[in-house]
């Protein structure tokens, strides 16, 4: 079962903040987006190669990012520019198999606009989840169960010992506050 | 007084309600411009949840396998000065080569590393140099004051990832206390060190625990 907690805190540190310091090669910033978006780049990954070369591809993925930090655009997210670089990784990384069995599946998922369209949702989900974490905690909660965890309103009153009504108006103000954000363009 | 149906749209969208109440929460919704326009919201939002859920970053196999620590550049001034010191020594470096051999310059320089003494003599020290090669690295070790390897004993150098304590044999050093391995360029990340041993002649090829030198590797 997922964490509720592990899931909005997962998503504490905002792109903006430490954006400006990546690109200007600041150690801490660069530490932080390891943290923030080191198990996303190793998730994404590991959809195309091994487990421990998915570890060194994270590696080199947050290596390449610190060598070139200046080409950070700070008005898009930041992970974004970083499963770029994933992605370039681990196309590369592929085509150097040259002895081994390479999953075709996994070169077309990469290259094609499929690729492109993979990067684009886990970008999304992100930032999603980055606009659910700014919500307050009540909201917040009933959310990731019904969401994250597939509880049913009556479910949800149940495991939290609230009534049913309580339960309702909390989520429909929770999603009424996220779509604001998300058609404001402001849930980084 | 009309009712509403802004607090159960969620559940419309979830499939949590009756046929009854869906059948009256659409023809509330036909009419109603207040709904309709709180339902554009709830879609959006149970859209983009759902999105969030499918492509999720937490998964309880992550959070039960933290990720490796972050192996972080050595910093700007760090590497200024490394490199101004690789320089001197890749342009003396060249030069002898250049004078001696009438050879062509080196290759550049990727990385360098100190090794200090651990289970050997307090004056042994050494040096490898990893050089970029068109295919692959090479590493060059040398070493300094280290006796001669006792009858039926040899020095072997590795490559270490000192977190992990995962290590890697590259090959054996010379009789004269140096050697050149190539290297693939993904072990330089993986294994972060390096580490020469004391290796018995008694045909185990793993570690003897008995390291006479080691050190980090620095890129430059």
């Amino acid at each position: 079962m997922t964490d509720v907690n592990s899931i909005t805190q997962g998503v504490g540190a905002r792109d903006l903040d430490y954006a400006a310091g990546l690109r200007d090669g600041d150690e801490r910033a660069f530490e932080l987006a390891y943290r923030e978006h080191g198990a996303t780049v190793r998730n994404y990954v590991r959809r195309f190669v091994t487990v421990d070369e998915a570890d060194d591809l994270t590696q080199q993925t947050f290596l390449e990012l610190w060598r070139f930090h200046d080409r950070l655009d700070v008005s898009k997210p930041v992970l974004g520019f970083i499963l770029g670089i994933a992605r370039k990784r681990s196309i590369d990384h592929l085509r150097r198999r040259r002895h081994d069995v390479v999953d075709v599946n996994a070169i077309r998922s990469l290259m094609s606009t499929e690729g492109d369209a993979l990067v684009d949702q886990l970008v999304w989900a992100a930032e999603v989840e980055h606009g659910l974490a700014t919500l307050v905690a009540e909201q917040r909660e009933v959310l990731v169960l019904a969401h994250f965890e597939d509880l049913t309103q009556v479910e949800i009153a149940e495991r939290l010992g609230i009534p049913l009504g309580t339960v309702k108006a909390r989520m429909a103000r929770g999603m009424k506050k996220l779509a604001e954000k998300i058609e404001r363009g402001d849930l980084l | 007084m009309t009712i509403h149906f802004d607090e159960d749209l969620a559940a419309l969208l979830a499939g949590e309600l009756s046929g009854d109440a869906t059948r009256c929460a659409m023809a509330h919704l036909r009419h109603c411009g207040e709904c309709t326009s709180a339902l554009i919201d709830v879609a959006v939002a149970h859209g983009s949840l759902r999105s969030a859920h499918r492509n999720s970053i937490v998964t309880p196999s992550e959070q039960v396998e933290p990720l490796g620590p972050l192996v972080i550049p050595a910093p700007r001034w760090t590497k200024v000065v490394t490199l101004a010191a690789s320089v001197i020594v890749v342009v003396a470096l060249g030069i002898a080569l250049v004078s001696v051999a009438g050879q062509s310059s080196s290759p550049k320089v990727s990385a360098v590393a100190s090794l200090r003494h651990l289970d050997g003599p307090v004056e042994a020290s050494g040096s490898a140099v990893v050089h970029v090669l068109p295919s692959a690295l090479e590493m060059s070790v040398s070493t300094r004051n280290l006796p001669a390897a006792p009858p039926n004993h040899y020095y072997e150098v590795w490559l270490l990832d000192p977190t992990a304590n995962k290590m890697l044999p590259l090959g054996l050093l010379s009789p004269k206390g140096s050697g050149t391995f190539s290297i693939a360029k993904s072990l330089m990340i993986q294994f972060p060190a390096v580490d020469v041993s004391l290796q018995a002649n008694n045909g185990v090829a793993a570690h003897s625990n008995v390291s006479v030198l080691r050190g980090d590797v620095r890129t430059v």
